[in-house]
């Protein structure tokens, strides 16, 4: 890429993320936690022998967010756990968004026996229900000793519908606008069309859908893990959540109050930033919205 | 009328995949539904577990080595005749454990879908209206926040709460067993009383999220055209917002609304069982554990089938209230 | 304004219509069949009440041979001959009046006045139905050749000769033997029955015998039992009937997929006694509902494991809830694959013996749990100093953590540390996985504790989980390296021989493939654990023989580890004192030994003798 490019690039795309209040936040939420998730496990040792006489102990110094159930620092699950669950989690979310951009944008150009063809692949994903599927898919593949990657695209499988459905129907309607009708008439190419004009439209779209997915995406690895078709990671959040809810009942004692409302926090702060960042995107990149400011 | 015959062509097509699909993929799962049998009859009688695995599936009525294709047409033969197959595990059809199950589950998922739709459509407008104020700040960071909350974590809050501490709400079964079914305005009321704790759970996190997707559609929809035309002719705000923006942007809500209930229907196995409420998600749990391959693949078809029929509706319906769509 | 409401009636009508179709696709039969089994209940004096938590078939079928049985209702509704107390070794009379072993009859006098909740008499036309229906469906029990009734209160058992020693214990105390098919009720199964039954103890036997079985007989048997199977399994007495008559203290009369509801039994033998006469059941649908049920004095008693922190709450959460634990009879233990190479070696076996830190991983897993600190000798914990003597326990190599022993014992045997990794003597490093069943969370935690402790120590081990429904798959096929699985269990007859006979001769063998027919260097000469374990069936009656093979099984086991027991496991019992019902028992009690394999046999015993009794 040339200088300038890149130049315009930035002028184009990433300034005004800077500038705008909700997308620098959710950018920031966001870094902290790529950047947790990847220098974290460095800098932060991990020490996950159970110490029975350190149980439950209350945010300090030495335990930012207390100890658990076993007497291990939560703080250092939390960093180490990030790794999978931005691993596991973003890339299965990815996925999804991906395959369903794809094919929903492939549906939304495509006319007569073709669309409806992707069409009809659509709706049979939409169909089934997914979270049965996904298991049973999981166990049918549990001796092939898959890796994150794969089991990402085993969870996107069934992810990915609904958000074709919706970019089918947005292309359509997009399609039938005024100006791109004008850039056809201007004899521009049709990939620059599909990748520049409605890319554009879709962008906020396709963002605040990935950022539904996560939650979806980490219900389903939970899920596997705790049956045994994904490899297990007790620091994975989804996983940390069922210890304090179930092996440790931590709602109902006074003491794993602190247990509970960090591991939820640091999920809910998570897909916070997400969406605030796709709010922000949303409302940047809406050449309409935009001009409203 | 084409416009029927087609959708319907479509619809039976799509309908034929989807059960095909999760009818091979059901049959490919590893597991023996007689195994755990086959043990306990090695244990018993001290014979070797190949012996005792072929007793085992004599006395479950499963023929281990039909070919999946005999099984394919038996299972749609039998779908022909509105037969939902045969539950080895509780040895009982299953439209028997979908007549028992299966219209509590509804209840409680209609219920939540029709209270969440509703007040996550109104919220989400409202929030878009009052953009870059306070109420839209405090409107869209709840919900993203409830929305990131996963729903068994506020199935087990509500439980504890309303039903151990406050003990407002009954603990457990979809009315108090020492009551007569009827119609009477008491067991009624005992009715929704019992859903309401599993009802609640499905619809707060469902309500966060039509109010994130109404927020984001109803702003796209406020920059459009025709909702400047209006506002340059003149029309007060209130009166543009609930004619023109409101229902644009509700409208693609209404197409994903049929397929979300479907969606609820698989998915509720955790929320059921922590509230001990008798729904069709406890089958689906119990036969994928068990490996009870013809009561999963029943659950599978009856709800491929409630969705199917639900999105024809849907598109109908759609059709009819959307003015710029027509029956081709 | 109008299009808005166009618009809300079209939301309702997919809503609505979503509704219809699934409803419209069979709810049918649900209501009617339940209002009249409640009519039924009406007039029935209402005094005390027991509410519990179980699980049960739904559709609920009433069968005990169909699928699921009757769930938690068996030990209500069926009754033993007699119960068997394991603290005390004392047997409580129920169905039987008294009984006389000689040689391998068994005569069993039958109390006499006993009806069916229908008040159908019984008798031992009922008993003799019950063993040839339980024959012809189960092919079990084998061990009693022939039932004969001189008269209605007497039966004769006439056991065969491969019959272990054990089994009078089972054909005393197990709840299928005696009522579970009442001639009046299964009345019309009972020629076929009959025939199936001797006709497959005609195979068995000669099979026992190592002869051949014509084929015509077999095909004979199979087309026969086929046919008799497929009609019982598709009776449903609960539903052609509308109740089931029983011949225990409560039977069940409405029965939902959440909860179900028993009736005592008017004609029931103790029914003066009884100050409670109806059990409640709610469905154990999840562990939180049962937490939340007992707090909430919904449910009277259960037994869930429950965190450490939310049973010290429980006095502020709720001061009538009161807990005690009794053994669960069983332990859960490291199995070993002994297929794979590395395992052979006893002294790794040995080593990781010292190296796990037993206190630690019961506090982790089951907090309520016995741990074995120090001897793995095949004995379950609570039960040690009644079966292994002091002579003994001196014998045995005590492994108690001790990371320094573990090291030297590798050490001694060629291993080397190599950085932060051991290796084996050919260079290998010391690297294996620990299987583990998902769905059960103690053991998962255990599991992950194991790992953590022995990873600690420079092994290279990784955790893995099996799948929901694969764990018997799993395990029998030998597809692992170490696992996670009960150990010892004395489940059915509470004695050494069952824990022995599942190390050496069942359950656990068959999956860890120990060579339990080597013979085994011991203080008393070179025995193999396989032998040891036959002889001590056959010496069951002789007390001083059998603590002798006892010691030397001790001894085997604790010295050449088959498994390494983690911890024994305990039924943690909560009940409810004062709100619905009072009278229970001290924790000292032995009457709550009765507990495993069967909890409600307890509850029952309590209400029948009159103990357990309304709070107000």
């Amino acid at each position: 890429m040339k200088k300038e490019n890149i130049a315009n690039f930035y002028y184009d795309y990433i300034q005004p993320l800077l500038t705008n209040k909700k997308s620098l936040i959710g950018l920031m939420i966001l870094l902290f936690y790529i950047l947790m998730a990847t220098i974290g496990p460095v800098v932060v040792p991990l020490d996950m022998n159970s110490n029975f006489a350190e149980r439950y102990q209350k945010p300090s110094l030495k335990h930012p967010f207390g100890t658990d159930y076993f007497g291990v620092d939560i703080f250092q699950q939390i960093v180490h756990g990030s790794r999978s669950v931005i691993s596991l989690t973003l890339l299965a979310s990815f996925f999804a968004v991906l395959i369903g951009t794809v094919i929903g944008v492939a549906r939304g150009y495509l006319e007569g026996i073709a669309g409806k063809i992707i069409d009809a692949i659509i709706m049979v994903f939409l169909v089934i229900p997914s979270f049965p599927a996904l298991l049973i898919l999981a166990a049918v593949f549990m001796n092939y000793d898959l890796n994150v990657v794969e089991i990402a695209l085993l969870v996107a499988v069934w992810l990915w519908a609904p958000l074709a459905k919706q970019i089918s129907a947005q292309v359509l309607s997009i399609k039938s606008k005024e100006f791109i009708e004008a850039s056809k008439m201007l004899n521009m190419p049709i990939s620059y069309i599909l990748f520049s004009d409605i890319a554009k439209l879709l962008i906020p779209y396709i963002f605040i859908n990935f950022v539904m997915q996560i939650k979806g995406a980490m219900e389903f690895s939970v899920g596997l893990m705790f049956l045994g078709l994904a490899k297990f990671d007790p620091t994975h959040w989804g996983v940390m959540l069922n210890y304090a809810l179930y092996q440790a009942g931590a709602l109902y004692t006074a003491k794993g109050f602190h247990y509970l409302f960090f591991i939820i926090l640091n999920i809910v702060l998570l897909i916070y930033g997400g969406i605030l960042l796709s709010q922000g995107v949303e409302e940047v990149f809406n050449p309409r919205l935009r001009g409203n400011e | 009328m084409n416009y029927f015959i087609n959708k319907t062509l479509y619809l039976l097509i799509v309908f034929a995949i989807a059960i095909s699909g999760v009818f091979v993929l059901v049959n490919n799962m590893p597991g023996d539904p007689a195994y755990g049998l086959a043990v306990s009859i090695a244990q018993q009688r001290n014979m070797q577990i190949e012996q005792a695995l072929e007793i085992a599936h004599k006395m479950m009525g499963i023929d281990p080595h039909e070919s999946i294709f005999i099984r394919y047409g038996k299972f749609v033969s039998n779908l022909l005749k509105g037969n939902f197959g045969y539950s080895a595990f509780y040895n009982t059809s299953v439209n028997e454990i979908i007549a028992k199950s299966l219209p509590w589950s509804l209840f409680v998922i209609s219920l939540a879908t029709f209270l969440s739709f509703t007040i996550g459509i109104f919220l989400g407008a409202f929030a878009a209206q009052k953009r870059d104020t306070i109420i839209e700040g405090i409107i869209s960071t709840v919900s993203s926040i409830i929305q990131a909350i996963p729903p068994f974590i506020l199935a087990v809050l509500i439980l504890f709460v309303f039903s151990v501490r406050l003990k407002v709400l009954p603990l457990g079964g979809a009315y108090p067993v020492d009551i007569e079914p009827s119609f009477s305005l008491e067991f009624i009321s005992k009715i929704f009383l019992h859903a309401l704790g599993p009802m609640l759970a499905i619809a707060i996190p469902q309500m966060a999220s039509w109010t994130l997707s109404m927020r984001g559609n109803t702003s796209q929809i406020m920059e459009e055209d025709f909702i400047r035309f209006a506002e340059a002719r003149g029309l007060r705000d209130s009166v543009i917002a609930a004619k023109y923006v409101r229902n644009n942007a509700m409208l693609p809500l209404v197409a994903s609304l049929a397929i979300s209930v479907g969606y609820m229907l698989g998915g509720q196995t955790l929320v059921e069982s922590i509230f001990n409420y008798p729904g069709i998600g406890f089958y689906f749990g119990k036969a994928i554990a068990v490996r009870d391959f013809g009561l999963l693949t029943g659950l599978f078809t009856l709800i491929v089938i409630g969705v199917i029929l639900a999105t024809f509706i849907a598109d109908f319906v759609y059709a009819l209230i959307d003015p710029r769509v027509k029956l081709k | 304004m109008s299009k808005k409401v166009k618009k809300f009636i079209a939301l309702l009508v997919i809503v609505f219509f979503t509704a219809g179709i699934f409803v419209g696709c069979g709810q049918s039969n649900s209501t009617q069949q339940e209002s009249q089994e409640a009519k039924q209940q009406e007039n029935v004096r209402k005094t005390g009440e027991l509410r519990l938590a179980t699980d049960w078939p739904y559709p609920f079928h009433g069968n005990p041979f169909g699928p699921g049985g009757i769930g938690g209702a068996w030990w209500f509704a069926y009754e033993p001959f007699a119960y068997y107390i394991p603290q005390t070794g004392e047997y409580i009379p129920r169905l039987a009046e008294s009984w006389k072993v000689e040689g391998n009859k068994v005569t069993v006098n039958l109390r006499k006045d006993v009806k069916f909740s229908d008040g159908e008499p019984f008798t031992s036309k009922d008993v003799i139905n019950t063993v040839n229906l339980i024959q012809a469906m189960w092919q079990w029990p084998y061990d009693i050749e022939s039932v004969e009734a001189p008269d209605d209160n007497t039966v004769i058992f006439t056991l065969s000769k491969t019959a272990s020693s054990s089994f009078v214990h089972t054909l005393l105390t197990d709840g299928s033997m005696a009522s579970l098919a009442p001639v009046h009720v299964y009345g019309d199964f009972a020629k076929s029955a009959q025939e199936v039954a001797d006709l497959g103890k005609k195979i068995f036997y000669l099979q026992t015998e190592g002869k051949t079985v014509p084929e015509d007989m077999k095909a004979e048997y199979d087309k026969k039992s086929d046919e008799l199977r497929k009609e019982v399994n598709d009776f449903s007495p609960f539903k052609t009937l509308g109740k089931l008559p029983v011949v225990g203290a409560f039977g069940p009369v409405k029965v939902t997929q959440s909860e179900m509801i028993l009736e005592a039994n008017k004609y029931y033998w103790a029914y003066p006694q009884m100050k409670i006469d109806k059990v409640v059941f709610k469905k154990w649908s999840s562990n939180e509902f049962v937490w939340a049920s007992l707090i909430s004095n919904e449910i009277d008693a259960a037994h869930p494991s429950m965190p450490k922190d939310v049973v010290e709450q429980l006095s502020t959460l709720n001061p009538k809830l009161n807990v005690l634990t009794v053994s669960d009879l069983s332990d859960i233990a490291l199995v070993f694959n002994f297929k794979k190479p590395l395992f052979q070696d006893l002294n790794l076996r040995k080593a990781i013996a010292h190296i796990l830190d037993k206190n630690k991983i019961r506090d982790v897993s089951v907090w309520q749990a016995n741990s074995y600190e120090n001897y793995a000798d095949g004995v379950l914990k609570s039960m040690e100093t009644k079966w292994v003597t002091q002579d003994t326990l001196q014998k045995l190599t005590k492994y108690n953590t001790d990371m320094a022993a573990a090291e030297e014992i590798l050490k001694n045997a060629g291993y080397k540390k190599v950085g932060n990794t051991w290796q084996q003597p050919n260079g290998q490093p010391v690297a294996f996985t620990l299987s583990v069943y998902g769905p059960h969370n103690d053991w998962v935690l255990a599991a992950k504790e194991v790992v953590q402790q022995l990873n600690n120590f420079g092994f290279k081990v990784e955790m893995k989980l099996i799948p929901e429904g694969m764990r018997d798959q799993v395990m029998r096929s030998g597809d692992y390296d170490v696992a996670i699985e009960f150990g010892s269990a004395w489940w059915g007859y509470p004695h050494p021989l069952t824990g022995y006979q599942r190390l050496y001769d069942g359950d656990v063998s068959a999956i860890t493939n120990f060579p339990a027919k080597d013979k085994y260097q011991t203080p008393w000469g070179e025995l193999s654990p396989y032998d040891l374990t036959l002889e001590l069936q056959k010496n069951l009656q002789d007390e001083n023989k059998a603590m002798e093979i006892i010691q030397q099984l001790a001894y085997i086991t604790n010295e050449y580890l088959p498994v390494i027991p983690l911890y024994e496991k305990v039924l943690p019992i909560y009940y409810n004192d004062g709100y619905r019902v009072k009278g229970w028992p001290a924790e000292d009690d032995a009457i709550w030994s009765l507990a495993p394999g069967g909890i409600e046999r307890v509850y029952d015993l309590l209400i029948t003798t009159g103990k357990l009794v309304p709070a107000k």
